[in-house]
């Protein structure tokens, strides 16, 4: 659910990235804090919580255009994983326009992958949204691993663990370098403004 | 600017992180007030353009009194535009405040200012200290508290089956209520400051056998109540609403007896007895009305899959329906009403009821409250009893 705010002629919205927890999540928001720094407002918000971070900043993408002539400011967040982390992860998701799901191409988090996916679906549902329909990119990061030698997944396999049901537009990636950021952001961020132009129309 | 309140409500339905996101996405200046139960000063936050600049509870002001107001789980709010003049001390961001803020909350190190608290309690000698829920009660009126008693750990402060009609409110400690069943001694709830020990039933009869076991979990100081002082107050009230509070006090009694057989793993009775029939309130219905049982029985039914929970059989002069003034977990929004077929009714008027409520005591008043709370935390103790069960 966006907020319009009429006097500054804005629509502020809210991309969350998820995922299981050190897959990458925070890396994602790290690279992008500092590789697109004109677009960022702001500092990063950084607060250490157990097992994860959780990251936030204000975003404003260029190249997207206007929305009803109103200029769009994106929230970035990470949502801590862990269960206990409750307030805070409700407090990221409510309202949420768009989701970035980071999963971990290691083969032994294979489950985490899918456990994490599932604690999506749920969370959203408590907040009445629903995972097949909310502007949705899924994020296959850490292949260089495999050039170490570490064992990953082949992309057909996660494809089929993840997004057989869901058929959102996925993408490779190793955060840690900055390869495949940027266009997962953008994908997730025009997924995001189609889908809010098209609420926008109907409420019209 | 002129003091002027534009937003109002309450914080369990718009809580501070949201607040503070609404008022900075709107980049107000004012003054926000929150105003709880369990605290005996408002808290203040001063926004300057959205941003958060200071916040003051009494004596104590900064960046820590504006994170202990993430505790404040239940109470009110208002936001006022009015000038002030006050230093800046805080600094960070607000959305970093507000996520360090729901962080600390979450990792326990914020004091919950509501009903239910989460305690360190120690869990057995030598054992590993774990969160536990503690019911706690609203500010504690020193009026009626005629004496104080200590208790050490492990000491029983009442025992069920005993007869007495003295009742004490925690000042300090944990106290936990148990139900003994045989020689079975089932804990049901841990209670802490504010909450009472003794039921409102004493108040309508000279002599009150004790429904539950209370023993100090560790060192507790008990405030003795006037218990002459309460009793007259509530003598005076309309026969209607005695009967309201006596009726409570009956359903914390069944909720807690339930909850004591399926802890020990015995069956409860009737649990399909309800198929099938039509209930005289539905589970989730959002009429309000109150009502007051004429003749026959109204059963307290929880349906859910794979067998309904029987919590409550009321009887004459006990009531059903919304209670206008507490909130208890059960019907209509948590559980369905069902009824004999010689059931009589008398609706009862809510805005008479809760005059009636606003015009009590501040100790009558919270041990009404806490009664509530009481029933509440059972009831969901018994439904997750219930549930595990059904599920094996």
């Amino acid at each position: 659910m966006a907020v319009f705010n009429i006097n500054k002629r804005e629509i502020e919205c809210k991309i969350v990235y998820y995922g299981p927890g050190r897959g990458g999540k925070t890396t994602n928001l790290e690279y992008i804090f500092k590789a697109y720094k004109k677009q960022v407002k702001g500092e990063m918000v950084s607060i250490d919580t157990e097992g994860d971070r959780t990251l936030f900043f204000d975003f404003l993408p260029m190249d997207l255009g206007k929305i009803k002539g109103c200029d769009v400011r994106v929230q970035l967040f990470t949502v801590p994983g862990q269960v206990q982390y409750s307030s805070t992860r409700k407090l990221v998701l409510k309202g949420v326009d768009g989701v970035v799901f980071v999963a971990d191409s290691m083969e032994v988090r294979r489950e985490k992958n899918m456990l994490s996916l599932k604690d999506l679906q749920q969370n959203l549902k408590e907040y009445n949204l629903s995972i097949f329909k909310i502007p949705l990119v899924l994020q296959y990061n850490k292949r260089d691993l495999a050039d170490e030698g570490i064992p990953i997944m082949p992309v057909e396999q996660m494809e089929r663990d993840l997004n057989r049901q869901l058929k959102v537009p996925s993408f490779e990636a190793s955060a840690i370098n900055g390869k495949g950021v940027g266009q997962t952001l953008q994908a997730c961020l025009r997924l995001t403004l189609q889908y809010l132009q098209k609420q926008l129309k109907w409420a019209n | 600017m002129k003091d002027r309140v534009v937003l109002s409500g309450d914080l369990e339905f718009l809580n501070l992180g949201e607040l503070i996101q609404l008022i900075g996405s709107t980049g107000s200046s004012g003054v926000l007030r929150l105003i709880s139960r369990f605290v005996d000063s408002p808290g203040l936050i001063y926004f300057h353009e959205g941003n958060p600049i200071d916040a003051s509870n009494g004596p104590d002001r900064g960046l820590e009194v504006l994170y202990s107001f993430f505790g404040w789980k239940e109470g009110e709010f208002e936001f006022s535009t009015e000038s002030f003049n006050v230093k800046r001390t805080i600094k960070k961001s607000r959305m970093q405040i507000i996520l360090e803020g729901l962080k600390r909350l979450d990792d326990g190190q914020i004091d919950i200012k509501a009903g239910i608290g989460f305690d360190t309690v120690p869990n057995g000698p030598g054992a590993k200290k774990r969160k536990v829920p503690v019911i706690k009660g609203p500010m504690i009126d020193y009026m009626d508290v005629v004496a104080e008693e200590d208790f050490y750990e492990g000491q029983t402060i009442v025992a069920q089956g005993r007869h007495g009609t003295w009742m004490w409110v925690v000042l300090e400690g944990i106290v936990d209520i148990c139900k003994e069943v045989g020689d079975e001694l089932v804990p049901i709830l841990k209670v802490g400051p504010g909450s009472f020990i003794g039921s409102m039933a004493a108040f309508a009869q000279q002599d009150e056998v004790r429904s539950a076991t209370a023993i100090a979990a560790e060192r507790v100081q008990l405030g003795v109540l006037d218990r002459q002082r309460l009793t007259h107050e509530y003598a005076s009230l309309s026969s209607d609403f005695r009967n309201i509070l006596l009726s409570l006090d009956k359903r914390l009694k069944q909720v807690t007896h339930q909850a004591a057989m399926l802890r020990l793993n015995h069956k409860l009775p009737r649990e399909k007895l309800f198929d099938g029939k039509t209930p005289i309130i539905r589970e989730g219905d959002t009429r309000t009305q109150l009502f007051s049982i004429k003749r026959g029985n109204a059963f307290i039914v929880k349906q859910m899959a794979g067998g309904d929970l029987l919590m409550c059989k009321l009887e004459k002069y006990d009531c059903v329906g919304t209670i206008p003034f507490v909130n208890i977990g059960h019907e209509p929004h948590s559980a369905a009403v069902f009824g004999t077929s010689d059931l009589q009714l008398k609706e009862l008027d809510p805005d008479r009821v809760s005059e009636e409520y606003d015009r009590l005591s501040g100790t009558l008043r919270n041990m009404v409250d806490n009664c509530a709370t009481f029933i509440g935390a059972t009831t969901a103790v018994l439904s997750a009893l219930h549930k595990k069960r059904m599920k094996k």
